[in-house]
C-alpha cells in the first residue's frame, strides 16, 4: 500500500494545466451539431455531437462574438474554434469557444470575397459609378418580398412622408435558390418605368437567407439601372453584394423610405421659412428705400428750395455793384422822365373833362328852352284828342269833336263848335 | 404658366426667389414682383401638398409565382 495521494482538486488542477499547455487542444477546430443549447445574459452553454453520437459541452462567452451568434440553436453544423480545458469543480473536460461558423460557411465565404473581387475589378463598383439620390423623388420602385414586413414598413413611411409620391411596388422572391432569378425579372420590369429612384429591400435573416443578394447575374443586371439604387438588405451588419453595386445602402426599410422621400412636415416648414424670408427681405428692403428716401428729403437743396436761386441772386447784386452808379442815374433819369410825362397826362386830362363839363351845361339849357314845357309857360297851348294824342293837323279836327287844350299845369278839355281857316 | 410646374421646380424657384431678394440686389419694384411670385409659389405649394394623395401601384412578373 502506498500512503501518497492527491486531493480531487490537486489532481484537477493538474490536468488542467498539462491540457492548458497543449498547442495542438489549444487552438483547435472541431465539427458538430449543436444540441441541449442554453443560453445566458452572457454566455451559452451546449453539446456538440458528430455522426457517431460522440459528444463535447462547449461553452461560449458572447464577447468577442457578432451578434448572429446569440441565434445559434439546436441542429446547426458548425464549426468550433477554440480551446480544450478542464473544469475543475465538474472534473470534465470542455471546449471553450473563441469562433463559431456554419459549417460550409468559410468555403462559402471564400467565394464570396472572390466573387467580390472579381466585380470590383469591372469597376461597378466605383465611386464614380454612384449616382446622387434625387431630393425630390416622386416615382419610387420597391422591389420587395411579396407582402413582405420589408415592403409594409416602406409603404407606411413614404405614405406618411410624402404623399405626392407614385409608388410601384414589385414583388418578387427575395429568399431561396429562385430568388435572385425572381429579382432580376423585378428589376427588369421596373426599368421600363420612369422612376425617380429604386429601393431594394429585405428584412434581417440569416447569412444563408440573404444569399440571393450576393448573386453574381443579379449584380451585374443591377449595374445596368438608369435609376439611382437604394438598397436596404437585411440589418447593420449583414453586407451583400448588392450594397456595394447600390448607390445609398440603408440599414432598414424604414431608413430607405425615409432617404427616398422628403418628410412632408420639413417641406412644409422649408415653405414657409422661405415665406417668412422673403417677407423680411422685403421689409429690408423697403426700410433701405424709405431711408434713403428720408435722406434725400433731408437735403438742403429740398429743405430750402431758395438755396437754388441765392448764388443767382449773389450774381445779380454783384454786377449791380460793378454796373454802379452810372446805373443808378440812368434809371433815376428814366423813372423821372416817366413821372413828368404821366403828370402831364393828368392835367391834360383835367383840361379836357372841365371842357366838356362845360360844353354839356349848355347843352343842356338850349335843350331846356326847346322844351315844350317852357314854351307853355309862355302862353302857349297844344291841343289833343280826348286819348293825349297830339293833333298837329287842324285837317283832323271836326267840328263837334271834344279836344283838350294843354296849357301850362292845366288841361282844357272842349268842344269843337266851328272850324276856320285864318285869312 | 406655374401650374405646369412639378413641385420639384416650383420649391426651385421659391429658392431662387429667396436667395435674389436675400442678395439685396434687386430693384424695389423688381422686387415687390418676386414677393409675390415669391408667396403664390409657397401657397401653392403647401395646398399641393395637403391636398395630395399617395398612388401605389403593385406590377407583378411572371417568375414570382
Amino acid at each position: 500500500m502506498n500512503d501518497e495521494f492527491v486531493s480531487v482538486s490537486k489532481l484537477n488542477e493538474y490536468v488542467k494545466s498539462y491540457l492548458d499547455q497543449n498547442k495542438i487542444l489549444n487552438n483547435i477546430r472541431v465539427r458538430g451539431e449543436v444540441l441541449n443549447i442554453k443560453t445566458y445574459p452572457t454566455s451559452a452553454y451546449f453539446l456538440i455531437k458528430d455522426e457517431q453520437d460522440a459528444r463535447i459541452s462547449v461553452v461560449m462567452f458572447y464577447r468577442g462574438f457578432n451578434a448572429q451568434k446569440d441565434k445559434l440553436k439546436d441542429g446547426d453544423d458548425i464549426i468550433v474554434t477554440g480551446q480544450v480545458s478542464l473544469y475543475p469543480k465538474g472534473g470534465t473536460y470542455q471546449l471553450i469557444a473563441r469562433e463559431v461558423e456554419y459549417f460550409g460557411e468559410g468555403a462559402k465565404l471564400l467565394a464570396l470575397k472572390k466573387l467580390k473581387e472579381k466585380l470590383a475589378k469591372t469597376g461597378i463598383f466605383d465611386e464614380s459609378k454612384k449616382r446622387a439620390i434625387p431630393r425630390f423623388a416622386t416615382r419610387i420602385g420597391v422591389i420587395s418580398g411579396k407582402d413582405s414586413a420589408a415592403w409594409a414598413d416602406i409603404r407606411q413611411n413614404i405614405t406618411r412622408r410624402y404623399p405626392l409620391a407614385e409608388v410601384f411596388y414589385f414583388p418578387c422572391l427575395v429568399q431561396g435558390s429562385d430568388a435572385p432569378k425572381s429579382v432580376i425579372s423585378a428589376f427588369i420590369k421596373s426599368q421600363t418605368f420612369d422612376l425617380d429612384v429604386l429601393i431594394i429591400a429585405r428584412g434581417g435573416g440569416s447569412s444563408d437567407d440573404l444569399w440571393a443578394f450576393n448573386d453574381e447575374s443579379l449584380i451585374l443586371k443591377l449595374s445596368e439601372r438608369k435609376t439611382p439604387l437604394i438598397s436596404a438588405v437585411g440589418h447593420e451588419v449583414d453586407t451583400t453584394l448588392v450594397d456595394y453595386v447600390s448607390d445609398l445602402r440603408v440599414s432598414t426599410p424604414t431608413a430607405a423610405a425615409e432617404r427616398a422621400v422628403e418628410n412632408q412636415l420639413d417641406l412644409m416648414q422649408d415653405i414657409n421659412n422661405n415665406l417668412e424670408r422673403i417677407k423680411l427681405s422685403i421689409s429690408n428692403l423697403s426700410d433701405k428705400a424709405s431711408d434713403k428716401l428720408r435722406n434725400l428729403a433731408n437735403r438742403p437743396v429740398l429743405i430750402n428750395p431758395i438755396n437754388i436761386i441765392t448764388p443767382y441772386f449773389n450774381k445779380i447784386n454783384d454786377l449791380s455793384l460793378r454796373l454802379g452808379t452810372n446805373f443808378d442815374r440812368t434809371y433815376h433819369n428814366y423813372s423821372q422822365k416817366i413821372t413828368l410825362s404821366r403828370e402831364r397826362m393828368r392835367n391834360k386830362q383835367i383840361i379836357l373833362y372841365n371842357k366838356k363839363e362845360e360844353l354839356f351845361k349848355n347843352l343842356n339849357t338850349s335843350l331846356l328852352a326847346l322844351s315844350p314845357l317852357n314854351v307853355l309857360e309862355r302862353g302857349y297851348a297844344f291841343i289833343s284828342d280826348k286819348d293825349n294824342q297830339v293833333i298837329r293837323d287842324p285837317n283832323n279836327i271836326k267840328v263837334g269833336q271834344d279836344i283838350i287844350a294843354h296849357m301850362y299845369k292845366h288841361q282844357i278839355i272842349a268842344t269843337v263848335k266851328e272850324k276856320k281857316e285864318n285869312e | 404658366m406655374s401650374e405646369t410646374k412639378t413641385f420639384e421646380q416650383k420649391m426651385a424657384r421659391l429658392e431662387e426667389i429667396v436667395k435674389l431678394l436675400e442678395s439685396g440686389t434687386v430693384q424695389l419694384d423688381k422686387s415687390l414682383t418676386l414677393y409675390e411670385e415669391g408667396s403664390l409659389l409657397a401657397s401653392e405649394l403647401a395646398k399641393t401638398l395637403n391636398e395630395a394623395k399617395i398612388k401605389i401601384e403593385e406590377i407583378t412578373t411572371k417568375t414570382n409565382e
